[in-house]
């Protein structure tokens, strides 16, 4: 599931752990009830979302990342967090009964990921993009379910006019591929001033 | 209330032993279960007090063959007989299709068999059924505790008691040794598969 | 109370169980009614769980909640779901005659799981409407 790249760092296979113990919430540490603010307000919500999905809950959910969007706006990680969140959080808004399954559990893993990001102290920012890059290339793989999907019923719905391989672009709502493309624009340019960094 | 599933040529009905509190109903049901545990596939479902008294019900479904091209499954459930579990009991009722009416035998239990039958008359009326049109068999349940000098009702007073009016088959029993626990179980397949016919084709 | 339904209504039904609830991760699903009979069953293939005392305990447990909801005051509980540690269980009723239970695992949300359930059981109340 996740990319694996040879110097595995501990540190950041601790985080992991957290990230895929989807269920448990993190340590003491890490528990955002503890923390005041926004976040535990958005833990708050989507503890609702666990047990109902429905306009009133969606839209608290989309204020709140609005709210955190004020509070993260200098720091660009947690803003590609909070826009991938406010991404599948409309997808699932707008689709409710007919969202894809996954993208409920996506949305509870960007979730997690963005929760261990906030609230591990000292945790580096390659690190920190690590985690983000699970949750994006998650959302890719989302993304390509949907095109597939929607192809596979054009095609259906179509018979005579087959298109297999590429997934026309319309078939991703348009804040999702928004969304994506900035993400994937940001971190080619993170991970390239990081290189360079690296480098010089 | 039974399920007559056209498509897998499949019939469900359910069969309720009605009575007394510590009447029998449960123990026709373990006879059953231990004489046909071949023809039952899962374990009996008893929802029991600590005092082993049925608290709600006792399931056992019964694989009774093919009649008629349907595979058919009875539902056999037993209700909770004490007077204070009346809430459970009519809930036990929801959807019956025949009854057996467990009497107990005892001289001393005259009243309470009486009123259990009145009971059961009113419950099932709650939805909209009627007592004297449903399939319903009746079992005078323990008479072998008159070979050990307890003083037992006759068959005479029982069914004056029990059976002038409604005239439904009765058998004497005894759940413990099995007697006529399977004649009545026959009795009351057969006459619940009758009523469903109609619906068969 | 008396009613049957055609083949298919019932193709109809399990069309419904699959499409919603097993593709969607559920284990097992069991449309059956308030005598505790089966209408119709799904699993993913990979449980077996004697489904016809659930269905027995089900339709008994469910008349047992109402019976409460009413001695407080409610008309009936909008949630009916009992969580475990692999299993959870989720009731509901459909029509006034009918009750669907779902059988899943944690890797299932409830929430969404309810909005499922909601909209499936649209679908079957017009199916079971033309009976």
């Amino acid at each position: 599931m996740d990319a694996d790249r040879p110097s595995s760092n501990k540190e950041v296979d601790d985080q992991l752990e957290y990230l895929f113990a989807e269920t448990q919430s993190a340590d003491a540490g890490l528990d955002p009830e503890s923390q005041p603010g926004p976040l535990r307000d958005l833990k708050a919500i989507f503890l609702a979302v666990d047990w109902e999905i429905n306009d009133d809950i969606m839209n608290a959910l989309l204020r709140q990342i609005d709210a955190l969007k004020n509070t993260f706006s200098g720091d660009r990680i947690m803003m590609l967090f909070l826009q991938l969140l406010e991404a599948v959080g409309k997808y699932v808004k707008g689709k409710k009964a007919h969202a894809h399954p996954d993208a409920i559990k996506l949305l509870n893993s960007i979730y997690t990921s963005l929760e261990i990001v906030s609230l591990s102290k000292g945790m580096t920012d390659a690190e920190r993009k690590k985690i983000l890059r699970i949750e994006v290339n998650r959302f890719q793989r989302l993304k390509d379910k949907l095109a597939r999907k929607k192809a596979v019923e054009k095609a259906a719905a179509l018979p005579k006019k087959d298109a297999p391989g590429e997934s026309p672009p319309e078939e991703i709502p348009p804040a999702l591929r928004y969304v994506l493309q900035e993400v994937r624009k940001v971190i080619r340019e993170e991970f390239a001033a990081f290189k360079a960094e690296f480098k010089s | 209330m039974a399920f007559i599933n056209l498509k897998k040529k499949e019939v469900q009905a359910k069969i309720v032993y009605y009575g007394p509190g510590r009447g029998g109903k449960t123990t026709n049901l373990e006879f059953i279960y231990k004489k046909y545990k071949s023809r039952i596939p899962t374990d009996m479902v008893a929802i029991k007090t600590h005092g082993d008294r049925t608290l709600f019900f006792d399931f056992l479904p019964f694989d009774i063959g093919t009649i008629k091209g349907y595979s058919v499954r009875m539902q056999l459930y037993t209700v909770p007989g004490q007077v204070k579990y009346n809430a459970t009991r009519k809930l036990v009722l929801r959807g019956v299709d025949g009854i057996v009416f467990v009497a107990d035998s005892m001289q001393l239990r005259r009243e309470k068999n009486v009123l259990s039958l009145k009971n059961a008359r009113e419950n099932l009326a709650a939805y909209k059924k009627d007592l004297t049109k449903i399939p319903l068999v009746m079992q005078y349940n323990k008479r072998d505790l008159g070979e050990q000098g307890i003083p037992l009702l006759s068959v005479e007073t029982l069914q004056q008691d029990l059976n002038a009016d409604l005239n439904v088959p009765f058998f004497e029993a005894s759940a413990l040794e099995g007697k006529n626990v399977v004649e009545t179980l026959k009795k009351i397949i057969s006459l619940t598969m009758a009523s469903l016919s109609k619906d068969l084709t | 109370m008396e009613y049957t339904l055609d083949q298919k209504q019932l193709d109809e039904i399990e069309a419904i169980l699959q499409s919603d609830f097993i593709e969607m991760g559920v284990h097992c699903v069991l449309m059956i009614d308030m005598a505790g009979n089966i209408i119709s069953s799904l699993d993913n293939g990979e449980v077996s769980f004697d489904i016809y005392s659930l269905a027995a305990l089900a339709a008994g447990n469910f008349g047992a909640v109402s019976a409460m909801a009413n001695m407080v005051g409610e008309n009936e509980f909008s949630l009916l779901f009992h969580k475990g540690q692999d299993e959870n269980l989720h009731f509901s009723r459909v029509t006034g005659e009918f009750l669907l239970i779902t059988i899943f695992g944690k890797e299932t949300s409830l929430g969404f799981l309810r909005l499922k359930v909601a909209e499936a059981i649209k679908k079957f109340e017009t199916i079971l409407q033309s009976s």
